[in-house]
């Protein structure tokens, strides 16, 4: 049986990409920015480095594409930005989510 | 804001470990990694929370999604160490003997090499491990040193049952031998010099660090007025 811990870690794990996606949904975000987005939206990463795999596969996949920026005066740094095709599997992720989320809420007697 | 040496040695640890598996963005990995590092310092958080408590597995994991220069980097490097452990047997004949006619004792030989292409796998990880971790690098160079050794000794009585043979060498072939060998010292008088350092990827350590201080520093003066935006 999958103790408490471990169940959390195991469904960030299936949702992290959702929730990067979606934070990326808002504007291009550099790395400590996208950690702190999410901390702000109630998600704290127990290694917030983990991010960084994440969204190395993300922009394998296309949903995701970076550019470095170097403003006037300002360092240069890495910022991630959402693609089309990562704004459509946000929308196809989210309603897969919903779906899923609702199905489990209705075994365990949740009401919405 | 700014980066304690703690942190650097995890930064340049982790770097050393992405250049060495041949990683093609290990620099700027290292500078998102810096960056990162610096404002979660500045946030009042530790350097576990950025990396977890395995500096390797996050490393691996981070490295297992970027692109390699070439995926055969290792087995050369294996490869290389055999022939320099080649090289080296044989320079030490010849100064035993005397002579560039030698022979080479082959059991002993296979036994060296695998230490060697055993160190080269296992040693690096050991040492990226230890970064900011004394107990854990103990933890891990034991069990490195205790899977070379048990192998080391199953090889030694293995060929020793065998009767392994020993190697006559004319003087053309020591020479050709011991040419590696040269090539190394020279290698490791050169690898200290900047230019050197910089063809590796690897740069000067404390001159990356006045430089990414510099530019955290800027980060900080920047942060609340800069708004980034792409091309």
């Amino acid at each position: 049986m999958v103790v408490t811990g471990d169940r959390r870690t195991q469904v960030l794990k299936g949702a992290l990409d959702l929730c990067v996606l979606a934070v990326l949904a808002d504007g291009p975000v550099y790395g400590y920015g996208l950690v702190t987005a999410l901390e702000e939206r109630g998600l704290a990463l127990v290694a917030e480095g983990t991010i960084y795999p994440l969204l190395g596969r993300l922009e394998k996949s296309g949903f995701v594409t970076t550019y470095r920026e170097a403003s006037s005066g300002g360092p240069p740094r890495k910022y991630y930005l959402l693609t089309e095709a990562g704004r459509q599997e946000l929308v196809d992720a989210g309603a897969e989510w919903r779906a899923v989320t609702a199905e489990i809420d209705r075994v365990l007697g949740v009401r919405r | 804001m700014t980066l304690s040496d703690e942190a650097f040695e995890v930064v340049d640890a982790v770097h050393e470990h992405w250049v060495l598996q041949g990683i093609r963005d290990a620099a700027e990995m290292r500078d998102e990694l810096a960056d990162h590092l610096g404002a979660a310092l500045r946030d009042g958080k530790s350097i576990d929370d950025v990396t977890g408590p395995d500096l390797q597995a996050f490393a691996d994991a981070w490295a297992a999604e970027q692109r390699r220069d070439s995926k055969l980097w290792k087995w050369g490097a294996v490869a290389g160490a055999i022939v320099f452990v080649v090289a080296a047997r044989v320079a030490l004949a010849i100064v035993g003997e005397r002579s560039l006619e030698v022979r080479i004792d082959l059991g002993g030989l296979v036994v060296v090499a695998w230490i060697a292409a055993a160190a080269l796998f296992l040693v690096p990880r050991g040492r990226l491990t230890s970064a900011a971790r004394p107990r854990s690098r103990r933890r891990t160079w034991l069990r490195d040193a205790m899977v070379i050794t048990t192998v080391s000794l199953i090889l030694s009585v293995a060929l020793r049952l065998m009767d392994a043979p020993q190697l006559h060498l004319p003087a053309w072939v020591s020479v050709l031998a011991v040419a590696p060998l040269v090539l190394l010292v020279v290698a490791l008088l050169a690898v200290d010099l900047p230019g050197v350092r910089r063809l590796l990827g690897i740069g000067d350590r404390e001159v990356y660090r006045a430089e990414m201080r510099r530019r955290l520093d800027q980060h900080d003066e920047f942060e609340h007025r800069w708004k980034p935006g792409p091309d």
